[in-house]
């Protein structure tokens, strides 16, 4: 097991919130209706949760000193934070997906779907516009023969 | 006897059963290597066409894709590092590294030949063996099932990721999961927050795809505009040299594959990850180091998987009780065709049990050949552009979660699992330890629940079954050594011993 693994910015943060959302499900375990004896519907969900929760107080043990140790003001490391885990790139992809799977229903799967895969080749920049264009209809024309045909899938 | 070889050389005889299994292993070659599309679901839409037919075809079409499709999980696992299938997760830790380092072709050559000579012994302790093994593994307990399943994750949580408390952190959150919704036993309502929708819990197949396919997606936009490694696939046979240097792997790794295959429950998914953490403690020279392209990294779980393909209808055959989902859905078939797997199935219909051998072991004739074709095709995946390709990834992992329940909000789910993967990709978190919890869990908690009733809710006297039962015994101090092994207690210890032995 390694130990010397570097800070990243953000990862304390990170940190505490899976401790507050273990101990979250641990009080949403101990909820559960008829907690009579230790096979009744609760009493794994306890285990599991509580393994959880110490885990991530490990984790914040181990790590203690990197935590400590690192100098950023809040903001300066909410923005290395944003560099590191949620770049441009990964946020407006994240959006055209979003967009994607709210509009997919109305629009139906050809033309959702469609207008995904040129607007995805486009935004990476994974072929010229022109191609692109005829890529995704080659792409769509194949998901939808292997989905509706082969595997007898009902598309939306 | 006689009739014994009649029974088993009953596909190799008929045209008509040679052609089934033949697509039925190509089918499910790409259907294991397609992100999203798993093997329990087309042998599931499978049994949906095929019960009209006789009991033959369809089980030669269905033993051809589950034999395909376990190994089929390696080629998105090497080129992608999206396992197709989870008893391919194990694949990936070295197998996506090769690719990396542009050795997919070789990969793929010797995940096949791995996944042959598994598979093939498999079958021969499918054929041998088959009572031996299932009186075995009818000793197991309850809380045997909980260590087992309890050592699968521990096991993965160890080996992927940077600190074990992540590990156990990400297992612990999979089994979470898993428990999200319906209480199976009474009933009640778990995690669900008053929402209806939610009674039902969160299909694994879109808690897989989220986690694994858009997960990895995400991951590889940050690197868009890396070119992407050519992959060599000129040479895809693996030399001589190479497998004779793994033999004694590879007949282990068998071994493991086909002893957790046989126990009711456990699959090809256990068997791969316990034969990978088994060729990293006992290779003490490996081609490289492990995680980053060993070829006994890949040998391993690939042999396991297949060889636990002949394990896992050990159990479903002679006991009725199936060794994997895919078994599970087998079963169903077979009822519906008026056979009742158990016991007496071996007695009443011998030609069913020989038939099957003969079926998976023309099965794996076909897999060595079309596993052997077609790399080229495959290979070139990973040189499209990304851009390219990382769309259509996510349409495929979109089309493939909404397959599920024909439900958009599996699709969401996916979507969530994806974002959640990704972010904990960043920080050190692996996804294998996530995605073992939220298929072991069930049979976590079943194992767990059943131990309890059995001694009464008396927790002193659940604690005693650990050490009472010689089986249960040796499992529990499996448990504890492993736990151990990765305290700097452990370590500490070991270098004092070293140094007194010096």
């Amino acid at each position: 097991m390694s130990t010397d693994i570097p800070y990243r910015p953000g990862e304390r943060f990170l940190t505490w919130f899976l401790l507050a959302l273990s101990l979250f499900f641990l009080y949403e375990s101990f909820r559960i209706p008829n907690l009579t004896s230790y096979s009744s519907a609760g009493a794994f969900p306890i285990f599991v949760s509580s393994v959880l929760a110490l885990s991530a107080v490990r984790i914040l043990w181990r790590n203690r000193r990197s935590f400590s140790s690192c100098r950023l003001g809040l903001k300066e490391e909410l923005a290395q934070t944003r560099n590191l885990a949620l770049p441009n790139v990964v946020v407006i992809y994240l959006l055209i997906l979003a967009a994607y799977i709210a509009v997919a229903g109305p629009l139906g799967f050809f033309i959702s779907t469609y207008v995904f895969l040129a607007g995805s080749v486009l935004f990476l920049k994974g072929a010229s516009p022109v191609r692109a264009l005829l890529l995704a209809a080659a792409i769509l024309g194949g998901v939808y023969v292997l989905f509706q045909y082969i595997f007898k899938v009902i598309l939306w | 006897m006689e009739s014994a070889l009649g029974y088993f050389l009953m596909s190799w005889t008929s045209p008509q059963l040679i052609l089934l299994t033949a697509a039925g292993t190509l089918a499910g070659i790409y259907v294991g290597a397609i992100p999203g599309l798993s093997v329990t679901m087309a042998v599931s839409i499978l049994i949906s066409f095929t019960f009209s037919w006789d009991v033959n075809p369809g089980l030669a079409l269905m033993y051809g894709i589950y034999m395909g499709g376990v190994y089929g999980g390696s080629r998105s696992a090497i080129l992608l590092n999206i396992p197709g299938a989870p008893a391919a997760v194990a694949s990936g830790f070295d197998g996506y590294p090769l690719a990396k380092l542009g050795e997919a072709g070789k990969a793929i050559g010797l995940a096949t030949t791995a996944s042959v000579i598994g598979g093939f012994m498999g079958i021969i302790a499918l054929a041998l063996a088959a009572p031996v093994i299932a009186e075995f593994s009818l000793k197991f307990a309850p809380r045997d099932y909980l260590l087992l399943a309890v050592m699968g994750i521990m096991l993965v949580g160890s080996l992927s990721g940077e600190s074990l408390a992540k590990g156990i952190f990400a297992g612990g959150l999979g089994v979470l999961i898993s428990m999200i919704g319906m209480d199976s036993f009474t009933g009640q309502g778990r995690f669900t927050f008053g929402s209806l929708a939610l009674m039902s819990g969160i299909h694994y197949v879109a808690v897989m795809i989220g986690i694994f396919g858009v997960s990895e997606a995400l991951v590889q936009l940050r690197n868009i505009g890396i070119k992407q490694v050519k992959q060599d696939v000129a040479k895809i046979l693996p030399s001589w040299g190479l497998l004779w240097k793994n033999a004694a792997l590879i007949v282990k790794s068998a071994l493991i594959g086909i002893g957790i295959g046989a126990l009711p429950g456990a699959g090809g998914d256990i068997a791969a990850l316990l034969s990978y953490g088994h060729a990293r403690r006992s290779v003490r020279k490996p081609s490289r180091p492990f995680g980053e392209g060993a070829y006994e990294g890949l040998v391993a779980p690939e042999t396991a998987n297949n060889a636990a393909i002949g394990g896992a209808i050990i159990p479903m055959l002679t006991l009725g009780i199936p060794g994997d989902a895919v078994t599970a859905v087998v079963i169903g078939a077979l009822f519906i065709h008026g056979l009742k797997p158990g016991p007496m199935l071996m007695i009443e219909t011998p030609h069913l049990f020989w038939f099957t051998v003969g079926c998976l072991t023309l099965s794996n004739i076909f897999l060595l050949i079309f596993g052997l074709t077609g790399v080229r095709i495959f290979a070139k995946l990973v040189e499209v552009p990304k851009g390219l390709l990382l769309p259509i990834v996510i349409v495929i992992s979109i089309v493939g979660t909404y397959a599920i329940n024909n439900s958009v909000s599996d699709v969401y789910w996916m979507l969530g699992f994806g974002i959640l993967g990704y972010i904990l990709k960043i920080y050190g978190y692996q996804a294998g330890p996530v995605i073992l919890g939220v298929i072991l869990g069930p049979l976590m908690e079943e194992g767990y629940r059943r131990a309890m009733q059995d001694v009464r809710n008396s927790l002193p006297g659940f604690f005693w079954q650990l050490v009472a039962n010689p089986l249960t015994l040796v499992l529990t101090l499996a448990l504890v050594f492993m736990v151990l092994g990765q305290t700097r207690f452990w370590a500490n210890l070991r270098g004092r011993i070293r140094r007194k032995g010096c």
